[in-house]
């Protein structure tokens, strides 16, 4: 995110397309000035990573302005601008709240606690810091609230997971917890190299879907929602998955210099077991790192210098 | 963190970027799959190994609802594979359906008509064999015509004497013909050079204006054939015959049932025109003309009455007179003025006797066959005399030459369904505008219907009357299913 380089780049392209992009923002209305907009989509667009011009230009084109000038305008608290965001999001953002939370007063509290960091109650050197300055109009507005809040939910579980009772842990499982690292054993070494090699070779769609079905346990029908793609997709994905692995795993050990009978051997030819194979190899992660809570202000700074 | 070494830094960095969770922003856009493919790969990079983010994305997922229309455009939703395979599996269906409806159609229907003929024609059939016409047509009002027919004018003259009136002009025979409720109607006569006019009808008379009318006798010896003053716009032209001789074609009026029903409109178009076409052209024409006298009441307007013309001609040989009445079957929209509406198939008679369709509204026409041959052009030389209701005996001569073809007198047509009848009691139907034909021999009580058809009214499609020359009425209530005589 080193950015000073694109930045003169990303510069001009903004200066060229501003009146443009200002005025399908209607960033009058919200009372955002032709500057501070462009100093927003600035910002926005050396974040986006895109390197030429042409890829710039799309990113603007598909960057949606209005709902960006909408959280900015929020943000520099414009209460014009407040005010058309709570009369189009209030109700909705509790409705996913208790989509998330799944229980009327938790839903309450979680969305309360979004509105606090979404008006910004924080504030820094005497300045009002809003979550809203994050977004940056790749996604809808809407969910960005969304996925905001659903961080948020599990920030706040991984926080209250940890002060439940160990017990109470073990019998609920670590839902939201990578397994521990289980030491590598020496003699499995090799099993665990092969089945990283062939992972390693799959795209990450397929691997997300392994991920998100062996280890999260979820539905089909969630993964392909997440994925966009209809259910028989990933349920073919899938099958094709469980086949292809075992395969390609024994392939890979054999090529190790194992005799194909002990790769199998090692495999121990059952789906169940290539599944634990799996779920060591895609648990990989070792301590969960929270969401950042205050990003705003960590690359506030960084933005600046 | 000022202790850890530079490289150990940056470790943790470049660790910390891989674990970094991407940005609400990116999760998103990920969700709503409007991030470019290497960003994509990025964030399913990080979501493969990040069970939090994917329990991030999981959350917050849009409502059911809201997601498939964030998904997938309504638009789209209507070319799913499944909808399209029961669609493609409906449409097959209703394809071979379809086809085979129409081929069984196509087998089931020529069969039929077999069977008619045979059932019908065979026992019945005096000298036609029916046989489908090939000619499709388009069922519609047609237009028939009525047309003098040609008799030997010998013979004619023969019967001119003895009608023993003599009409002096055409245009009072006209309004002889036009006047409702009268029953002395006279066709048309053809009048040689100077004239002979006579007297044909017994009806009360009008006043009668001295009328010449010229014919001249084809240079083959034909009479000359008119074309009747009466036929309409529609009406072919070719009728007209250059006739050197002077003929005189006298056409008496079909008697009793006429009157009644009244006729065909023709007679008025006949009238009017009648008026409109002075001696002069007539005879600077060098045309015969036989006019054609139906009553001009008929509410129906359905019939078209083909009244004999006897043609009395110094050429023996004459072989027709001809004159075209043209009636419309357009119901009762028949304009007397002789305007007709055009539909698209019409019907008449041809002066040989011979049943005529057109498709397109008189322009061309074409023969149609009730029995495939029997009507063969030239070979018609009959007269008929018929006669008036009370007076006259319908007077019917023949001097065929060959075997009795059928001499068509009269047509009357309902949309599709057709009647044609003609000489010797033959009557034919057809309820597909002519296709198929199919004969029929009214009787009632035993009794046959006789003589030649002179008259055919069906006010609709059930209710039908036929005039004979022999001055019987024969009525039916059912489409021709039975049939009671007057």
């Amino acid at each position: 995110m080193s950015s000073l380089k694109p930045n003169s780049a990303v510069q001009s392209v903004v200066n060229e397309m501003l009146a443009e992009l200002h005025a399908k923002a209607g960033c009058e209305r919200l009372g955002l000035s032709r500057v501070s907009f462009s100093t927003i989509l600035c910002e926005v667009g050396a974040k986006c990573g895109a390197s030429s011009e042409t890829e710039l230009r799309s990113f603007f084109l598909y960057l949606r302005v209005d709902e960006l000038a909408l959280a900015r305008a929020c943000a520099a608290g414009e209460n014009s601008a407040w005010e058309l965001f709570l009369t189009k999001y209030r109700e909705r953002l509790y409705l996913s709240a208790l989509r998330i939370a799944r229980e009327d007063s938790a839903a309450r509290e979680l969305a309360d606690s979004l509105y606090a960091d979404l008006y910004g109650t924080a504030t820094r050197d005497g300045q009002r810091v809003s979550k809203l300055a994050s977004y940056t109009g790749r996604g809808s507005l809407e969910g960005w609230l969304r996925t905001v809040l659903a961080q948020e939910y599990v920030n706040r579980y991984r926080r209250t997971k940890r002060l439940v009772s160990l017990e109470e842990e073990s019998e609920e499982g670590a839902q939201f917890r990578a397994p521990d690292p289980e030491p590598v054993n020496a003699a499995d070494n090799r099993l665990n190299r092969a089945t990283d090699q062939v992972l390693a070779e799959l795209p990450p769609e397929d691997r997300m879907v392994l991920s998100a079905y062996y280890l999260d346990g979820r539905t089909l029908a969630e993964i392909a929602r997440m994925l966009g793609v209809h259910e028989s997709t990933i349920s073919r994905k899938l099958d094709k998955l469980a086949k292809s692995l075992r395969k390609q795993i024994v392939a890979a050990l054999t090529k190790g210099g194992m005799s194909r009978r002990q790769a199998e051997e090692a495999l121990e030819v059952d789906v169940r077991d290539l599944k634990v194979d799996i779920r060591r190899s895609l648990a990989q992660e070792t301590t969960p790192v929270p969401f950042p809570e205050k990003r705003v202000e960590a690359r506030v700074p960084e933005g600046e210098g | 963190m000022e202790t850890v070494p530079k490289i150990v830094y940056e470790r943790l960095k470049a660790r910390a970027l891989t674990v970094d969770h991407p940005d609400p922003d990116l999760l998103t856009a990920f969700s709503e799959r409007s991030l470019p493919r290497q960003e994509r790969d990025g964030v399913l990079e990080h979501l493969a190994r990040c069970g939090e983010c994917r329990q991030v994305v999981a959350l917050a997922l849009p409502a059911e609802e809201s997601s498939r229309l964030v998904v997938r455009p309504l638009p789209g939703k209507w070319l799913t594979w499944p909808r399209l395979r029961w669609g493609m599996i409906a449409a097959g269906v209703i394809v071979v359906g379809s086809f085979g409806a129409l081929r069984y159609r196509a087998i089931s229907h020529p069969g039929l008509a077999g069977f008619e003929k045979s059932s019908q024609a065979a026992p019945m059939a005096k000298e036609a064999k029916i046989q489908p016409e090939p000619l499709a047509a388009p069922p519609a009002r047609s237009q028939r015509k009525a047309e003098a027919i040609p008799t030997p004018l010998g013979e004619a003259a023969g019967l001119v004497a003895r009608s023993g009136k003599e009409s002096d002009s055409l245009e009072e025979l006209a309004k002889l013909q036009a006047a409702p409720g009268d029953k002395n109607r006279w066709v048309g006569r053809a009048v040689g050079g100077p004239l002979h006019p006579r007297t044909l009808s017994h009806g009360p008379k009008p006043p009668v204006q001295p009328w010449q009318q010229k014919m001249m006798a084809n240079s083959d010896n034909n009479s000359g054939a008119l074309p009747s003053p009466a036929s309409p716009p529609a009406a072919p032209p070719p009728f007209a015959r250059e006739a050197n001789n002077i003929s005189i074609v006298t056409a008496p009026a079909p008697a009793s049932g006429i009157g009644n029903s009244g006729g065909a409109q023709v007679s008025l178009d006949q009238k009017t025109l009648n008026k409109a076409q002075s001696q002069d052209t007539l005879a600077l024409n060098g045309r015969s003309m036989t006019s054609l006298v139906p009553s001009n009441d008929n509410p129906g307007g359905e019939v078209a009455r083909a009244k004999p013309a006897e043609t009395t001609a110094n050429a023996p040989q004459s072989q027709t007179a001809q004159a075209y009445a043209v009636a419309s079957a357009e119901g009762s929209n028949f304009s007397p003025s002789g305007s007709l509406v055009a539909e698209s198939s019409h019907w008449a008679i041809t002066p040989l006797g011979g049943l005529e369709r057109s498709l397109d509204q008189g322009k061309t026409w074409q023969e149609v066959d009730v029995n495939g041959g029997a009507e063969m052009p030239g070979a018609v030389n009959r007269q008929s005399a018929l006669k008036d209701s009370q007076a006259r005996v319908a007077a019917k001569q023949r001097t065929d030459r060959k075997p009795k073809p059928i001499v068509f007198r009269a047509v009357a047509a309902n949309g599709p369904d057709v009647w044609a009848g003609g000489s010797e009691a033959n009557l034919y139907h057809s309820t597909d505008s002519g296709q198929h034909w199919v004969k029929v021999v009214p009787s009632w009580r035993g009794i046959e219907l006789s003589g030649d058809i002179v008259s055919l009214q069906f006010a609709d499609v059930r209710n039908g009357r036929i005039v004979t020359s022999s001055a019987e009425i024969w009525t039916t209530p059912d489409n021709g299913q039975t049939w009671a005589k007057q």
